[in-house]
C-alpha cells in the first residue's frame, strides 16, 4: 500500500507540472504606481467603472510603436477614455516616476512621451531590470495640464506595458504633490496612540483603524483586536486569528 | 487531466482508501505560496524596522502577523497530505522564472537610502502581492480542496485590498 501512496504522489507531482504550464498568468508584468497612473488610480479605487484593468493594472501589454493608453486592448478601453474624471497630479518640471513590476523582463527601452514628443528614454541594453524601477524625467517644458504616455520596451519579445499618466504641470519644485480631487475617499487618520478607538462593540469595518485590545462585533460574535491595524477586506476577525480572537 | 483521472480510477479500483480529497493544483499552490508568504514576512520585517511611516509600519507588522498564521497553516495542511514541501525544480521556470522575487531583490530594502524606502518598500511588495493574487486565482479554478480554495479566496481579496492600501501610501503625501 505505501508504495502505491507513492506512486500516486509521482504521478500527481507530474500532473502538476503540467498544470503549472497550462495555468500559469498569460501576461503581467508592469505599471507606474506613482504619480499614479490611469490604471493605479483605477486599481486603488479612485476612478471608477474602469473595467477589467482593476483586476490586473499589469497587464496593458500591447504590440510595441502604438501610442494609446490601453495597449490596443479593447478590454482595457477606459484607459484611453478622455471623458473619465482622471485625476491629475501636480508636478514641477522633473519628476520621478515608479513602476511596480511582477516580471522582470529584459528590457530594451523606457520611453516616455507628451504628445508626439519623446521627452525622455532610458537604454537598459536588454537588461533585466532590478529590484525597483524608478526614472527622473525632465518634462522638457511641457505645462499645464497633459497626459504623459510611458512605454515599457521588452527586449526579447515585441511587446510592450503601457502606462498613461495624467500630469498638472506648474513651473519650478521637483517633487510630485497630488493634487486634492473630490474623487479621493475620506481616510480615516494615520495610526497615532492618540487616536481614540472605535466604541466597544461596534461592527467591524473596512479601513478602520483599531487599536491593540479594542473589541467589535463580527457575523454575531464579538472579538478583541491583538495587534494595532487598520482593517481591510479579506481581514475579517474570523479570517486572521493573528489579528483578532474571539471574546 | 485525464492522466490524474486514470491514477485516481486505479485507487478507486483496488479497494484502497477513497480517493484523496485534494488534487495537484492544490499541492502545487501550497509548495509554492508557503516561500511567497516567507518572502512577504521577510520584506515586512524590513519595513517594520526601516520606514519612518507609522502607516507603513502598521500594515508591514499586520502583513507579517497574517502571512505568519497562513503559512504555518498551509505547511500543516501539506504535511498532513504527506506532501513534499518543495515544489518539484523548475516550477517556476513555466514562465521564465520571471514572476519570482528574487532574494537579492528582498535584500536590496536594506540598502536603500532612508528617503527612498518607502517607495522602494511598497512597489516591492505591491508586484509581491499581485503575482499571489495571480496564484490564488490560479487555485480557485484548478484546486479541489475545499479549505484550500477557501483560504485562496481570502488571499485573493486581502492581497487586492493591500495593493490598493500601497498604492493609495504611494500617491498621498507623506505625513
Amino acid at each position: 500500500m505505501r508504495k502505491t501512496i507513492l506512486s500516486i504522489g509521482t504521478a500527481l507531482a507530474a500532473v502538476a507540472s503540467t498544470l503549472v504550464v497550462l495555468t500559469a498568468p498569460a501576461s503581467a508584468h508592469g505599471y507606474i504606481s506613482s504619480p499614479p497612473s490611469r490604471q493605479a488610480n483605477c486599481a486603488q479605487g479612485r476612478v471608477a467603472n474602469c473595467g477589467p484593468i482593476v483586476y490586473e493594472p499589469q497587464s496593458v501589454e500591447g504590440a510595441k510603436g502604438q501610442k494609446n493608453c490601453h495597449g490596443g486592448l479593447s478590454q482595457f478601453a477606459q484607459l484611453s477614455d478622455e471623458s473619465k474624471p482622471w485625476p491629475a497630479t501636480s508636478v514641477g518640471q522633473n519628476v520621478t516616476f515608479n513602476w511596480v513590476l511582477t516580471a522582470r523582463h529584459s528590457t530594451s527601452t523606457w520611453e516616455y512621451f507628451i504628445g508626439n514628443t519623446r521627452v525622455a528614454v532610458f537604454n537598459d541594453g536588454g537588461r533585466q531590470p532590478g529590484a525597483t524601477v524608478s526614472h527622473n524625467v525632465n518634462l522638457g517644458g511641457f505645462s499645464g495640464r497633459q497626459r504623459l504616455l510611458a512605454v515599457w520596451n521588452i527586449a526579447d519579445t515585441p511587446m510592450a506595458f503601457y502606462s498613461c499618466v495624467d500630469l498638472q504641470i506648474g513651473g519650478g519644485g521637483g517633487n510630485p504633490q497630488p493634487t486634492p480631487t473630490p474623487t479621493v475617499t475620506p481616510r480615516p487618520p494615520s495610526p497615532t496612540p492618540t487616536v481614540t478607538p472605535p466604541p466597544a462593540g461596534g461592527t467591524w469595518r473596512t479601513g478602520t483603524y483599531y487599536a491593540t485590545g479594542s473589541t467589535v462585533t463580527y457575523g454575531g460574535a464579538t472579538y478583541r483586536c491583538l495587534q494595532a491595524h487598520t482593517s481591510l477586506a479579506g481581514w475579517e476577525p474570523p479570517n486572521v486569528p493573528a489579528l483578532w480572537s474571539r471574546v | 487531466m485525464k492522466r490524474l483521472a486514470i491514477v485516481l480510477a486505479l485507487v478507486a479500483g483496488c479497494s484502497a482508501p477513497p480517493p484523496p480529497a485534494f488534487n495537484a493544483a492544490d499541492v502545487m499552490f501550497l509548495q509554492m505560496m508557503i516561500p511567497h508568504h516567507e518572502q512577504g514576512i521577510e520584506m515586512a520585517k524590513i519595513a517594520e524596522a526601516r520606514s519612518a511611516r507609522p502607516e507603513v509600519k502598521a500594515l508591514a507588522s499586520a502583513i507579517r502577523a497574517t502571512q505568519s498564521d497562513e503559512a504555518k497553516t498551509m505547511t500543516t495542511r501539506l504535511t498532513g497530505w504527506d506532501q513534499p514541501m518543495d515544489a518539484p525544480p523548475g516550477s517556476h521556470d513555466a514562465h521564465g522564472g520571471l514572476h519570482e522575487t528574487r532574494a537579492s531583490d528582498i535584500l536590496s530594502l536594506n540598502d536603500v537610502p532612508a528617503d527612498q524606502f518607502d517607495t522602494n518598500f511598497l512597489n516591492l511588495l505591491t508586484g509581491h502581492q499581485h503575482n499571489a493574487v495571480d496564484m490564488a486565482r490560479t487555485e480557485m479554478k484548478t484546486g479541489r480542496d475545499t479549505a484550500t480554495k477557501d483560504l485562496a479566496g481570502h488571499i485573493e481579496e486581502s492581497r487586492e485590498a493591500q495593493i490598493k492600501e500601497m498604492l493609495r501610501l504611494l500617491s498621498a503625501p507623506q505625513r
